[in-house]
């Protein structure tokens, strides 16, 4: 999650299988013209990271792959962002709450 | 043909949209046409999450000119394989007037409190723009001109944005100009990290870690080192901004680039008055005497 400046952002781990699931729902989107801007301090959005660097980063209604040029896929209600949040694990040490 | 076109404006609300036919479709087309190709400084910034964000055209039967979806904003139509300028330039003032084709729709408020709103919301945009393209701009007149402070770290960030550092160094790693790849902590050189998200907590730790506190300093250039500022998002993150020999202040959120820019896109005089976004705590104003100080 992209949230902190001060404090590392933090990181966990997706499982395999709901990372395929991930990636899945994101080919299946439409595609968006551009991300949105993101303000320069507080959350600006979550990543998914693949071990073989292709990376996903969502906020404010777009889904952009982020090693392969410019591809934006648009998130109607932010659900492929909150749903990757959701993923998190109950004990990670997030102060205040997730912004779903 | 049939030619949809989506206000995309509300979040809450249903986003208007209607369907047209015949000449008025074909009117719509024409005016949409490419009049010239858009330069790379005359791209729309991207649009808001809330507020205005054009006006969709979608079609089935499409012309040569143009996609099946495109994004009509001030004057530029954007869409797969498309960035042009359209050859109405008052085409957009005419779809959002109480003459264009909204004017069918059933809308629960009164017409003219709609589009006022509409116009509203479309100079909003307009201004976040302005400041996207000329973010120096409310700045040029001020008076007075911030005074350089003398022993104040160039403002550099291409330093501190390469990818070998940017990720490791943080808002405290910058404002401190010190360099760890350790996302330096407050205290932690000192076993004497802060315990809680609050001023009273950190501000002690970055202390023990010979940061100076000053007070008075009121946003003036200390004679020696230089000033940096620490605010707080109470309950979730520290963060720091560091004064630059030029008299203006600039930071580094986390792990992202360092820049000059508030979170209204301004440069900063002062952070107390600048737009911080979370980190509504100011804590203090301390400097930093290099070489004197140690953090990790």
């Amino acid at each position: 999650m992209l949230a902190f400046s001060g404090r590392p952002d933090p990181t966990w781990e997706v499982s395999a299988a709901d990372a395929a699931e991930f990636v899945r729902l994101w080919e299946a989107m439409e595609p968006a013209q551009g991300a949105a801007t993101r303000p320069i301090l507080g959350y600006r959005g979550v990543r998914l990271v693949a071990p073989t660097s292709r990376a996903w980063q969502a906020f404010g209604g777009v889904v952009s792959r982020l090693d392969d040029g410019e591809d934006h896929r648009s998130d109607p209600g932010n659900l492929w962002e909150h749903a990757l949040l959701r993923t998190a694990p109950p004990d990670l040490d997030l102060p205040g709450e997730l912004p779903t | 043909m049939t030619v949809r076109v989506t206000l995309d404006v509300f979040s809450g609300r249903p986003i208007p949209t209607v369907e047209l036919e015949g000449n008025e479709a074909d009117d719509l087309l024409d005016r949409l046409r490419p009049e010239r190709r858009l330069q790379a400084d005359d791209v729309p910034t991207p649009p808001p999450v809330l507020g205005y964000r054009g006006i969709v055209v979608e079609q089935d039967e499409r012309p040569d000119e143009l996609p099946r979806e495109l994004r009509l904003i001030e004057g530029r139509a954007i869409g797969v394989g498309l960035a042009h300028a359209v050859r109405d330039r008052e085409l957009e003032d005419y779809l959002i007037s109480e003459d264009g084709p909204f004017r069918e729709l059933h809308i629960d408020v009164e017409p003219r409190e709609f589009y006022d709103r509409v116009r509203e919301l479309r100079a909003a945009y307009l201004e976040l723009e302005w400041r996207h393209k000329w973010p120096w701009w409310d700045d040029v007149f001020v008076w007075p001109w911030p005074r350089a402070c003398d022993c104040g770290p160039i403002y550099e960030p291409a330093w501190w944005n390469a990818p070998s550092r940017r990720p490791h160094n943080n808002c405290y790693n910058y404002a401190c100009n010190y360099r760890t790849d350790t996302f330096a902590q407050p205290g932690r050189a000192h076993s004497a990290q802060y315990s809680s998200l609050t001023c009273e907590s950190v501000r002690p730790a970055a202390l023990a870690d010979k940061l100076i506190d000053v007070p008075e300093a009121n946003n003036a250039c200390p004679e020696e080192g230089h000033l940096v500022a620490l605010v707080v998002a109470p309950g979730w993150d520290f963060h720091w901004y560091r004064k630059g020999l030029d008299g203006w202040w600039s930071h580094k959120p986390g792990s992202t680039s360092a820049t000059n820019l508030d979170n209204s896109g301004k440069l900063i005089r002062d952070p107390r008055s600048a737009d911080r976004g979370p980190y509504t705590d100011f804590c203090a104003f301390m400097v930093v005497m290099h070489g004197h100080i140690k953090i990790e």
